[in-house]
């Protein structure tokens, strides 16, 4: 073929692509549907293959035309229900399909490409429900010729008598590439298109040769091109319907008695006045493989869509000799096929691209004005371009990052097939749901996510679904079901892959762990079910052996991790033994650029990815000794109840420390623990630590700090990150908190590679670098294990827990005017950011700062409340929390501290709108911020829309109230009754139990608290649950802190949803959702 | 630069070599696998690093890993002065620092007269050179630079 050109080529190559690229799912749900089939989606994959077969014929793509033609023939006979796709016929054509998808990425070397395997499967599958007659029909092949003898199809009789069946005409119709195609602006592939829209095109060819001939005899410089059509078309109108000279339209008879004879001569209804072409001798052409044994499609007539078909296959009683093998097709065929999933271009919406391309406009205009204001000195127009320069650099990154930016679908729509095949394999019945395809993601995220998805999917199949006849003996039913779901939270995307099978078991995931060393029994015994699970991602935990005999998955789960680690994913495995098994995987958007959060250990700084990051904790000098223990071997400390170990960023990457002697003179920091003051024997960590501590260290020792700055700090507190990775959970001690910062990514040398701990470098803002910690590599270096280990860790846990039996609250405490000490709840402060003055700015009225991209409306406490009004000092502190769905910024000054303290709350004496009341902290009053009654005073029209709903709800439901203390219970009672609800109010469990008697036939919802004298929340919930009475009674537990294990403990004794005492907004949410 | 093409199958073929002091011993390496020499910037310090690495450095944007070349020739520590310098060289699509206390002259070397290295090359181990070369005053000993970046560990 000469006339095609590498475009247009390249065009059909990306057609075909986007033909090709819902088919898998077509097809596997043209299965599921079995005989009952959906008619539009098998014209759907029809059209496909057709198209794909139509511009492979003008291609000369014979493998790519034959192929599709193939399977256009088996899906042919299922739209006209004459086969019914069952497994089978289903495998087979997906196999066809793949191999299609294979031809058509190696247009080049496709018919050097065996295909004959592909050929004979399908031409099985047509002919094995032929009747005897038809089949002989097939080997038939009829000429079809000029009027002028030349013959110029040879198409199947087959087809000319199914034509015939369906009353259809069948023309021979020349166009001539240059006047009819090109000078009218059209491609021959537009032509063909138009035609399929009123017909069949059953074969197509450009007829080079013939130009060559014709010259010699000076003849008009055509041409031609011939498109054998069968349409319905009357003759009369058909030469309108081609947009060609009538002359040039061929009827050939149909006749099926006339085409008995293979050289059947032609009838031509017009009279043939071409001007060329008196040569009847046959001319070469040059696509052999374009003529086509036929194989028929048997009796009762086919309704065809106008999409067309034209009944062609290869014939089973002549089969097609397989296509000329060429050197090594096989191997080509396998290269290629290697190399084709890795995409080296991209598609990006043109609007996209003018995005870029104003942007980039912008950042010139921008610099160009930044270099005037340099030249000129002119200290405001720096500062005004240098903000723009900020804004427009912003925009771009964002801009650019969108070009990345693909959606999961891309990998989440090869599992269908994943499945379906696997399933099959293994007799199981498996259906896979998929949720959020059109969450978007990097393109190299997504791309590494496929293999580790993969593995997680195939481990659900081979695992954790069971087989149909041990499901259907538990009460299951007979087919399993895997879901996978993609969504965005916070900034992250989540993809949850579930089942519901047999679930992993914890003890034998740890006895196995135990007899290959990697943990102690001991520890194995102080160890939650959830960190037993999560061994399963230990490294070499389940290589040799298969731990399919413990109910599990494991085979290389470690890889899995490795390979999420490595894109700065999380995974979390959740399990419930013959439940299922849910395993959560959180991904960053991008992997270039990354919000983190900078420290500094000694003089060197660096970057721990935000991602990692749960919480900063210091913790004052003076509280060092209570909260920070030795348990076992290793430092821990108390966190909201719960032990958190220890690791020192210091003594595990062996930094020197220093620290600044009274001589002036840095002398190596000896001291070595934390908790030295209450024991100086044992040494902190695991000996088989590769940390090796060289100078020993004293993080929370900031002696280097200059005395200004000791004046102002407690002199020893300790900083820590706490910081999660996968199933680990540890404090991170280092000696300084710096800024968050957006980082961008770049990779260390190969001679660091081994260098374990560090996930890359980045450039700071004064052009140093620093090393980007990796968080989960961290904890193995330090050996560290997500165990607290030990008795003396469960006794320290009860001990704390004893603790909080009393109403403990977790307060932030800040500053608004120096003197006067505030305390907001701790679980409703989102973030705390430091400002200066000059951040904010003043925009429609209302004070923003930039914050994480955006803006944040900022607040301050005397907007509303009657308080002292702020100084503004240089340095500010912005309290983030998030109030009816959005993040606002509350203005406060430091000091800031974060405090757990019994609350005594007075709520009568210094009680105004924003204020809850007050209660003395440090021996000083502190007024207790109600940010909600706040922010409903500054901004009334946020809560307008949750009002409307609320009372929505109807009439006064009465809910019952337990709660022991009196400010709690005045509280959350006030709110509830402003919302339009009755409340009995309860002073512990046990009186709530009483009044819960009395007006059994009213209440409707109990809000508890946990934590009560007499009769504890928990109790209270089973004896409510345990009495039928009460069986339609909501419960929400409400606790001033909610930890996973308490949620846990609730949700077990029947708790319907927990929520954070203070959290009005949430609670007053939930309520309302729980009586609807 | 080097003339490759002058006589360069037998006799005449020169090479530039550009030399550098680690103590008071004269090296040197093909000035074609230099990309740039620099004067020492702040080096941010890598824990748990090999210990010939003294750090990473940022080069206009690009990661690069500093390596004490005497140390990794297991001579003695490099001591950082006036006169240190940080070479960089382009090995395998990533740019790697050489840290010498002091840059000489370059000097056109015919390949001829570079002598095979010795087991013992001024107290580091002949594996790290291609050879010697004896110039006017002093030897050179000419660095296999590849040798010198392969990296220890698997």
């Amino acid at each position: 073929m000469g006339i095609q050109d590498d475009e247009t080529l390249q065009m059909y190559v990306e057609e075909s692509r986007e033909h090709l690229a819902d088919i898998e799912n077509d097809l596997l749900t043209i299965e599921e549907s079995g005989a009952d089939i959906d008619e539009e989606l098998v014209n759907k994959v029809f059209r496909a293959a057709h198209s794909i077969k139509g511009g492979a014929g003008f291609m000369g793509l014979t493998h790519i035309k034959e192929l599709s033609h193939k399977i256009e023939n088996v899906l042919g006979m299922i739209r006209s229900r004459q086969i019914a796709p069952n497994r089978e016929i289903v495998n087979t054509l997906l196999i066809a399909f793949d191999k299609l998808r294979e031809l058509i990425s190696n247009v080049d070397e496709s018919d050097a490409t065996d295909i004959s395997e592909h050929i004979d499967a399908l031409t099985a599958l047509t002919t094995e429900s032929l009747p005897e007659p038809e089949k002989e029909s097939i080997s038939r092949k009829v000429d079809v010729p000029l009027p002028d003898g030349r013959v110029i199809f040879s198409i199947p009789q087959f087809d000319v008598n199914q034509a015939a069946r369906e009353g259809k005409f069948i023309y021979l119709i020349e166009y001539d590439l240059l006047h009819d195609v090109q000078r009218q602006g059209k491609a021959p592939l537009d032509i063909l298109n138009s035609l399929q829209d009123s017909g069949i095109v059953m074969d197509s060819k450009v007829d080079i040769a013939a130009v060559g001939e014709l010259e010699e005899e000076s003849l008009s410089n055509r041409i031609p091109f011939y498109v054998l059509l069968a349409t319905i078309i009357d003759p009369s109108i058909v030469g309108a319907l081609c947009e060609v000279d009538d002359a040039f339209i061929h009827l050939i008879p149909t006749d099926s008695t006339a085409t008995q004879e293979p050289q059947a001569g032609v009838e031509a209804h017009y009279e043939l006045s071409r001007s060329f072409a008196t040569d009847a001798a046959p001319m070469e052409y040059e696509a052999p493989a374009s003529v086509e044994p036929v194989e028929a499609v048997p009796d009762p007539p086919i309704e065809y869509s106008p999409g067309g078909y034209d009944g062609f296959s290869s014939a089973g009683a002549t089969p097609e000799p397989p296509a000329p093998k060429r050197e090594e097709p096989e191997r080509a065929s396998a290269r290629k096929a290697n190399a084709a999933p890795a995409e080296t271009s991209l598609r990006v919406h043109i609007s996209l691209l003018d995005t870029l391309m104003t942007l980039a406009g912008e950042m010139v205009l921008a610099r160009n004005q930044l270099l005037q204001a340099i030249t000129s000195k002119d200290g405001h127009a720096i500062d005004l371009s240098a903000q723009k320069v900020n804004m427009v650099t912003s925009e771009l990154q964002e801009a650019i990052m969108q070009t990345r930016m693909q959606p999961i679908g891309n990998i989440f729509n090869k599992f269908p097939r994943v499945v379906r095949d696997l399933a099959g394999s293994q007799g199981k019945s498996i259906e896979l749901a998929l949720e959020g395809k059109e969450v978007e993601l990097d393109k190299t995220i997504i791309e590494g996510l496929s293999d580790p998805l993969t593995h997680l999917v195939r481990n659900s199949i081979d695992h954790a679904i069971e087989p149909p006849e041990e499901r259907a003996s538990t009460g299951k039913s007979m087919s399993g079901q895997i879901v996978m779901k993609a969504y965005h939270e916070a900034g992250q995307v989540n993809i949850e892959i579930s089942d519901d099978g047999r679930g992993i078991d914890g003890a034998k995931l740890a006895s196995k762990a135990i007899a290959k060393g990697f943990i102690t029994a001991e520890q194995a015994r102080a160890m939650s079910e959830k960190e037993k699970i999560n061994l399963i991602f230990t490294p070499g935990f389940s290589t040799a052996e298969k731990v399919t005999d413990i109910s599990g998955r494991g085979v290389g789960m470690d890889v899995v991790k490795t390979n999420l680690d490595r894109l700065g994913g999380v995974i979390d495995i959740e399990s419930h033994i013959g439940e299922g098994t849910a395993i959560r995987i959180k991904l960053p958007l991008t992997l270039a650029i990354i919000p983190s959060l900078i420290v500094s250990v000694g003089e060197d700084r660096f970057a721990i990815p935000q991602v990692n990051v749960d919480e900063l904790l210091r913790i004052p000098a003076s509280q060092v000794k209570d909260r920070v223990e030795r348990v076992g071997d290793a430092e821990v400390v108390r966190l909201r109840g719960t032990l958190l170990p220890l690791v020192k960023l210091s003594e595990l990457l062996g930094i020197e420390k220093t620290y600044l002697a009274s001589d002036g003179m840095r002398k190596p920091d000896r001291r070595r623990n934390i908790c030295d003051r209450r024991s100086r024997t044992s040494p902190l960590f695991y000996d088989e630590t590769d940390a090796t501590s060289t100078g020993g260290s004293e993080p929370n020792e900031d002696d280097r700090r200059s005395l200004a700055d000791r004046r102002y700090h407690a002199t020893s507190a300790v900083h820590i990150v706490v910081v999660s990775a996968g199933p680990f959970k540890y404090g991170l001690v280092i000696d300084k908190l710096h800024d968050s910062e957006e980082i961008v990514v770049k990779p260390l040398g190969r001679h660091l590679k081994h260098c374990r701990g560090y996930a890359g470098a980045t450039i700071m803002g004064d052009g140093r670098v620093a090393l980007i910690l990796d968080v989960g590599m961290l904890a193995q270096m330090a050996t560290l294990t997500s165990l607290a280990g030990s008795d003396r860790a469960i006794e320290v846990a009860q001990e704390a827990a004893r603790a909080k039996s009393q109403d403990v609250q977790s307060l932030l405490l800040f500053r608004n005017a120096p003197d006067e000490q505030f305390a907001v709840p701790l679980d409703l402060v989102g973030r705390v950011e430091q400002i200066r003055a000059e951040d904010i700015e003043i925009v429609g009225g209302r004070r923003v700062i930039k914050y994480r991209g955006g803006s944040l409306p900022v607040f301050a406490i005397e907007d509303a409340a009657n308080v002292k009004p702020s100084e503004y000092a240089e340095k500010l502190l912005v309290i983030v929390f998030t109030i009816a769905g959005r993040e606002v910024g509350l203005l406060a000054s430091p000091p800031l501290d974060a405090m757990e303290i019994a609350l005594a709350v007075d709520p009568s004496t210094l009680r105004q709108p924003g204020v809850m009341g007050s209660t003395i902290i440090g021996s000083q009053t502190t007024l207790l911020i109600d940010i909600f009654e706040l922010m409903e005073i500054i901004n009334p029209e946020w809560f307008s829309g949750r009002e409307a709903v609320m009372t929505s709800s109807g009439g006064k439901s009465t809910l019952l109230l337990a709660e022991d203390s009196d400010f709690f219970r005045g509280l959350v009672q006030k709110f509830i009754e402003d919302e339009g609800y009755e409340v009995i109010p309860a002073e512990d469990g046990q009186i709530a139990w009483e009044r819960l008697q009395e007006n059994s036939d009213k209440v409707a919802l109990v809000v508890t608290d946990i934590e009560m004298p007499n009769m504890d929340g928990y109790e209270l919930t089973k004896k409510i649950r345990a009495d039928k009475r009460f069986k339609d009674i909501k419960i929400i537990a409400v606790t001033s802190l909610a930890g996973d294990e308490d949620i846990g403990r609730g949700k077990e004794v029947g708790v319907d949803d927990y929520q954070i005492k203070l959290d009005k907004e949430k609670l007053l949410e939930s309520i309302h959702t729980l009586l609807q | 630069m080097a003339q490759p093409t002058a006589g360069s199958k037998k006799g005449g073929k020169t090479f530039e070599l550009a030399t550098f002091y680690l103590g008071e011993s004269l090296f040197g390496m093909d000035i074609l696998h230099i990309q740039e020499i620099n004067k020492i910037v702040d080096i941010t310090a890598v824990p748990k690093a090999p210990d010939y690495v003294m750090g990473i450095i940022n080069l206009r944007g690009r990661i690069v890993t500093v390596i004490d070349l005497g140390r990794k020739l297991g001579l003695s520590p490099t001591v950082m002065s006036e006169g240190s310098r940080n070479i960089i060289i382009d090995s395998k699509d990533e740019f790697v620092g050489l840290l010498v206390d002091r840059i000489a002259d370059v000097a056109s070397v015919e390949e001829e007269k570079l002598l095979p290295a010795p087991a013992n090359v001024k107290g580091a181990q002949g594996k790290f050179f291609t050879g010697v070369y004896r110039a006017e005053h002093d030897l050179i000993a000419v660095l296999d630079v590849e040798a010198v970046l392969a990296t220890d560990e698997k």
